[in-house]
């Protein structure tokens, strides 16, 4: 269990950093569209979940993808809101959220 | 592991070891008889003695009256020895399970020294010799090498205590433990009857070996039975069957087990133990024994390439039947999509009427359609479809249904999804909101949860704007609604073809449109995974506590909600409470519908704690107080005077039928018909639950929760289309409860709701598609909106008809908006008589440059809402001709652009 757990932190760790990575790069449109929707729509939530209830994939998918997106509105209103809007922060905070996560799943019940 | 015992092994008397015994025949009722007194014998006394008695109820009857004190069971699983054996293992309760075989003898000690090997902690089984009994005399040319045949230990065997790869079935045991967590014997291996198969335990043995990887197999040869051999069995005849039979049985071992572990004690077998067998036999001159050995192994090695080979064919036939059903049932969904692909390349947009696109698809299109929708259905009923092939063509009907209008169009279609690109350009250029400031957006800027995704999305993938995937938003809402829908269906039924079915029935009862680049979207989607994540992981701590009449009727009948821990449970509350705040700073309607709904939920005990519906009221009041301040004071009187007048804020969406065409009458109808059809269907689901006794009262709650906000305001003339979007999900529901749960696989039971579903098709294309061509806007609509933002400087008045075009998409900030449909009704009557009188109002004095935008778009959407008399733009647009102050700046087909340049006199009345 704690080799498959060290492996999808590894995996998470790699998308985000990656994702951080291209979507600040300039690569082309694509790639950086999906790295970019995979940061905030999928790893702050995917950490989250060791946490969670969610059992079956389809559950797991569906609050993953609703936290991240929550959390990506929340936090860039919030900047918004401050007049501190970046694109690269609103990123950058939610990756640090995700590796926060995952640095913390040892907690986790 | 002990050394060979020479002495009676001390008594493990701390081992309490049951002895199975499984038989299937009467006429082995002697040798059963023998076999429980050898057991009574013992002088480590049995535990218990279980005889399970493999589908013979004369044997049954017989030995639970003449044998007292064994326990007699019956094999309730498929017959054969591994399911008998199962049973036995399932009933005892010894620390050991040793085995028997009915036909065999123990000897006094033979339980002491099983269990003493048992000592050992890492020994998970033991075995003992088996010595053939034969009932005449032994036949000389039966090899010694061989008598695994007879069922007992074979010259080559270990002499003394060892471990093995695998037991002896006739005289085996295992700690009960291992054998729960391996699961037991396959009871697709294994003798059945007088059949010849076996290898059973060897399978076992192989499988405890890998599931224990320190633990060990002991063979203990003092722990002695003696096996009966009945004449039949020294036969030749017998030896080849038996031999062919093994070879058949490693052949299903290694397929299982693969064949390296399966075959490991075979080839020492092959190349040591036979070997030496030939050499004795020619030293003995017995060529008889020699030739046993051949044809021995001859039918073994016969038997395995034929059962491996067989395996083989029976594997790849059936990959080959799974793949052709599988096929067979995608069929429908990829001739459906060849259909609808090959149908777009042929539909001219520009001769839609007004029945919109329902007018210029052709034939293939509806073809297709229609086979996905009767075919969903029809796997629905059949209960055996994989989910992902549900899925599959689900998506398939949400690409081919909201797809259509994206891939037809090369803009963006609807007006407001222009203005919400226009909000998200704002948030990326500014990197802030202003929601206490003025514009036509400023209640977006209150609101900034959606736009602020969408800003991100925008600017960190390197897109020029948010029109680079808005038009693609139907279909990916529509999908995303997919998984929350089916998360909220499944805790709210148990019956899976009532959840599909219930997903199909939202999808064709979805003609609202609220799919498109929008908050509410965006909202909707969290709405149902909220809805989902409190019924699902945030049950009532209470729920069954007494509850008096009126909870009873709201009180939850289904017990779907997962267990969660208390530390889960605090994390899920604090996840739904992230999705509540997502919900409130990004849609102004949401929070309330979600209020609505979660006040019942909690009062009927579904779901807690109660203050949650508290918490979202309090988070809608403080950001209404905070960021909606400015927003509040500009309307309140219009959000508080439909307070309490429920009639007309639904009725205030109304639209003057007498004005439009009556192909607007009849995409009107389709959609008051397809939401009372279904308001009705689903009454009709719920009278039917209640006598199922399945009432699905969390379903009905849901259905009606949101009604209550037709009282609170209109909406703008949306509310009742809205609270009806908001029930839609458990209308559909319970429709589906109309039809299952039911116990009927009779493909004659697809037909009815296939047939409706059909039924609910037909309106829903007029009422979604209805409106497309003024939804729909061209190229050169888009050319002109793109000239005026490339053109007109910065404090210009744009002035329209209607504000039914695209623009405000980029720079909106900087210019003001008017829009002609927001006079007040003399005024706007008086658009035909004395147009310039209206546009010089609309101008209010103001010295700027003014652009007076007019579009095809504006014409149609007029006609269909009737707010504009009918020749108000044509009159329009010849005023603005006929005016010197104004001139044609832009002009093409299907728009036209007038310029009032800064400074000019105030145009002509």
């Amino acid at each position: 269990m704690s080799a498959v757990w060290s492996r999808y932190r590894t995996i998470l760790l790699i998308a985000v950093l990656a994702g951080v990575a291209i979507a600040g790069t300039g690569l082309g449109a694509p790639l950086r569209a999906l790295a970019v929707v995979a940061v905030i729509g999928l790893v702050p939530g995917a950490a989250l979940l060791p946490w969670l209830p969610a059992s079956g994939s389809m559950q797991r998918i569906v609050i993953a993808v609703a936290i991240s997106l929550s959390l990506t509105a929340v936090l860039s209103e919030s900047l918004a809101i401050a007049g501190a809007w970046t694109a690269e922060r609103v990123i950058i905070g939610v990756a640090c959220l995700g590796v926060g996560a995952i640095l913390c799943r040892r907690w986790a019940p | 592991m002990s050394e060979v015992a020479t002495e009676a092994p001390p008594v493990a008397a701390a081992v309490r070891v049951s002895v199975v015994l499984c038989c299937y025949t009467m006429e082995r009722w002697q040798h059963i008889v023998a076999a429980t007194e050898s057991l009574r014998a013992q002088s480590l006394p049995p535990a218990e003695i279980l005889l399970v008695v493999d589908h013979c109820p004369p044997l049954r009857e017989r030995a639970t009256r003449e044998l007292p004190g064994v326990r007699v069971l019956d094999n309730d699983g498929p017959p054969g020895l591994s399911s008998a054996r199962n049973v036995g293992v399932e009933a005892s309760s010894g620390d050991v399970v040793a085995f028997l075989d009915d036909d065999a003898v123990a000897e006094p000690e033979w339980l002491g020294r099983l269990a003493s090997e048992y000592a050992d902690p890492c020994v998970l089984g033991v075995g003992g010799q088996v010595s053939p009994q034969w009932e005449s005399r032994r036949p000389a040319w039966f090899p010694p090498e061989f008598d695994w045949v007879v069922g007992c230990s074979h010259a080559g065997m270990p002499s003394g205590t060892a471990p093995v790869r695998n037991l002896i079935g006739a005289n085996m045991s295992f700690r009960r433990d291992v054998l729960a967590t391996v699961g037991g014997f396959r009871a697709d291996l294994g003798r059945v009857g007088s059949h010849p198969a076996g290898c059973e335990e060897t399978e076992l043995c192989i499988r405890a070996a890998a599931q224990f990887p320190g633990g060990v197999l002991c063979y203990q040869p003092e722990a002695t039975v003696h096996h009966h051999v009945p004449e039949a069995r020294a036969t030749w005849r017998y030896f080849r069957a038996r031999c062919y039979a093994e070879g058949l049985s490693k052949a299903a071992v290694s397929r299982v087990t693969g064949a390296q572990r399966a075959l490991s004690s075979e080839r020492a077998y092959v190349s040591r133990v036979l070997p030496r067998g030939l050499a004795e036999a020619a030293a003995g001159i017995n060529p008889a024994r020699g030739l046993a050995l051949v044809t021995g192994l001859s039918a073994t090695v016969t038997g395995y390439a034929v059962g491996s080979l067989a395996r083989r064919h029976q594997d790849a036939a059936g990959a080959r039947d799974r793949f052709l059903r599988t096929a067979a049932t995608a069929t429908p969904l990829v001739v459906a999509m060849a259909l609808w692909l090959l149908s777009l390349r042929s539909v001219d947009l520009a001769a839609m009427t007004d029945l919109g696109l329902v007018s210029v698809l052709p034939a293939g299109y509806w073809a297709g359609l229609a086979l996905l929708v009767v075919t969903i259905p029809v796997l629905i009923h059949r209960d055996r479809t994989p989910t992902a092939l549900l899925v599959a063509y689900v998506a398939a009907l949400i690409l081919m249904f909201h797809g259509t209008p994206s891939a037809l169009y090369e803009s963006l279609r609807y007006s407001w999804a222009w203005k919400h690109v226009g909000v998200v350009d704002y948030l990326v250029r500014h990197h802030s909101v202003d929601p206490q400031g003025g514009g036509i957006f400023n209640v977006y800027q209150a609101w900034p949860g959606f736009f602020a995704v969408n800003a991100v999305l925008v600017k960190a993938a390197g897109l020029s704007s948010a029109l680079s995937y808005a038009a693609w938003s139907p279909p990916l809402f529509e999908l995303a609604a997919l998984f929350p829908l089916r998360l909220l269906f499944s805790t709210l039924s148990s019956d899976r073809r009532q959840v599909w079915l219930a997903v199909l029935v939202f999808y064709l009862g979805n003609w609202v449109g609220q799919d498109y680049f929008s908050p509410q979207a965006f909202a909707y989607l969290l709405y149902l995974v909220i809805l989902g994540a409190c019924l699902r992981w945030l049950p009532a701590s209470h729920r069954h506590a007494r509850m008096g009449r009126w909870r009873r009727w709201l009180g939850p009948d289904l017990q779907t909600a997962e267990a969660t821990s208390p530390v889960q449970r605090r994390v899920m509350l604090a996840v739904v409470g992230l999705l509540m705040l997502a919900v409130v700073s990004s849609h102004q309607l949401t929070p309330f519908m979600l209020l609505s709904t979660l006040c019942l939920l909690v009062l009927g005990r579904h779901i807690g704690p109660a203050w949650l519906p508290v918490m979202l009221a309090a988070l809608t009041a403080a950001w209404m107080v905070t960021m909606g301040r400015t927003f509040l004071e500009a309307n309140f009187y219009w959000l508080t005077e439909s307070i309490g007048h429920p009639g007309a804020n639904a009725q205030a969406g109304l639209v003057d039928l007498s004005r439009t065409s009556i192909d607007q009458r009849l995409v009107y109808y389709a959609k008051g018909g397809l939401s009372a059809g279904l308001v009705v269907l689903a009454g009709v689901g719920w009278l039917r639950l209640r006598r199922a006794r399945a009432p699905r009262r969390g379903a009905a709650l849901l259905a009606v929760g949101t009604v209550p906000l037709l009282a609170a305001n209109s909406y703008g003339g949306e509310m009742i289309y809205r609270v009806y979007l908001f029930a839609l999900p458990f209308l559909a529901l319970l429709t589906a409860g109309i039809f299952y749960p039911s116990t009927s696989r009779r493909w004659l039971g697809a037909a009815v709701p296939a047939t409706l579903a059909l039924a609910l098709a037909a309106p829903l294309c007029l009422a979604y598609y209805g409106k497309e061509r003024a939804n729909y806007f061209s190229p050169q609509e888009v050319a002109a909106s793109e000239w005026l933002y490339s053109h007109a400087p910065g404090g210009s008045l744009l002035i329209s008809a209607e504000s039914n075009l695209p623009w405000g998409f980029t720079h909106y900030e900087d210019y003001d908006y008017t829009s002609l449909e927001g006079l007040p009704t003399p005024e706007r009557a008086a658009l035909t008589t004395s147009p310039m009188v209206e546009i010089n109002r609309a101008m209010q004095n103001r010295p700027g440059p003014t652009y007076v935008v007019l579009t095809r778009s504006q014409t149609i959407n007029a006609r269909y809402t009737g707010l504009l008399p009918t020749a108000a733009i044509t009159a329009l647009t010849t005023a603005l001709h006929r005016d010197p102050s104004f001139r044609v700046v832009y002009d093409n087909p299907d728009a036209i652009i007038f310029e009032r340049p800064e400074g000019h006199p105030e145009p002509s009345r």
